[in-house]
């Protein structure tokens, strides 16, 4: 079996760092083999991973924020790892997307997005080791 | 060094109308600028607003979230937001979010223009 190859990279700073987290997972996903919908699907749910990290675990202040990427058989895994206040988008109520205007709420389109996204969305809380969102892309041309 | 545009924000009024292009990428860096360009033009009465994606390459939630405060604050001013010309993968965050029973989109901007006049 051959070993897996991990693509890492951490980015130092603050939203400012979102084109170059999106230049970055854009260029490792085409390079393992991902087109189109995938790479566009990889792209916007780290971004979305990336932009929650920079919100509610750094509460807008900044910090590293680590994006690892590998390629399984059939698919694309994504780790998002940042070590601020521990933040479970589980607990963010998904939006209602039948609500008429008024109704609907500006918070939880991040992860709702992610989640229709990727599969495998897991959350995993670490005091040392951080807090990893990692997410899978099953490839639709695998 | 990334190739992505930045963002820009330019405007044109047509008669009631004003025309908002968007070009480059909308995200939680740049998505502040659109909210505060966008709050501008809504405090004017009857704020008949048409935000032309023609150009507009990527868009998070960050943009949605703009979206959705302006075509409130727009209604609630007796004006709308309206939305032309989007980008593939544009419309498809758009649809996944359930924003197109929300907004109104047009295929191209003439269309989204002469929607005020019906």
């Amino acid at each position: 079996m051959r070993p897996i190859s991990i693509e890492r990279r951490a980015f130092e700073g603050g939203v400012e760092q979102l084109t170059a987290i999106r230049d970055f997972v854009t260029r490792v996903v085409r390079q393992l083999g991902a087109h189109d919908d995938d790479l566009f699907a990889c792209e916007l749910a780290t971004d979305e991973a990336a932009s929650n990290a920079y919100e509610h675990a750094y509460t807008d202040r900044g910090g590293p924020i680590e994006v690892k990427i590998w390629r399984e058989p059939d698919a694309i895994v994504i780790a998002v790892r940042n070590w601020g206040a521990p933040f479970d988008p589980a607990s963010v109520q998904e939006p209602d997307l039948d609500a008429p205007l008024h109704q609907r709420q500006v918070g939880g389109l991040g992860i709702f997005l992610i989640r229709k996204l990727m599969q495998d969305v897991s959350f995993a809380f670490d005091p040392i080791q951080g807090n990893t969102l990692t997410m899978r892309r099953v490839l639709t041309r695998a | 060094m990334s190739s992505r545009r930045q963002l820009q924000i330019t405007k044109v009024k047509i008669n009631a109308v004003t025309i908002i292009s968007v070009t480059g990428s909308v995200d939680a860096l740049t998505a502040p600028m659109l909210a505060e360009y966008l709050a501008r033009e809504i405090q004017n009465p009857n704020p008949n607003l048409v935000i032309d994606f023609a150009e507009l390459d990527y868009t998070s939630s960050a943009g949605l979230r703009v979206l959705l405060s302006a075509v409130k604050a727009a209604r609630a001013r007796g004006g709308d937001v309206r939305l032309a010309a989007m980008q593939t993968n544009v419309a498809k965050i758009f649809e996944m979010s359930g924003f197109n029973a929300i907004l109104k989109v047009y295929p191209d901007r003439a269309r989204a223009v002469a929607s005020f006049a019906a």
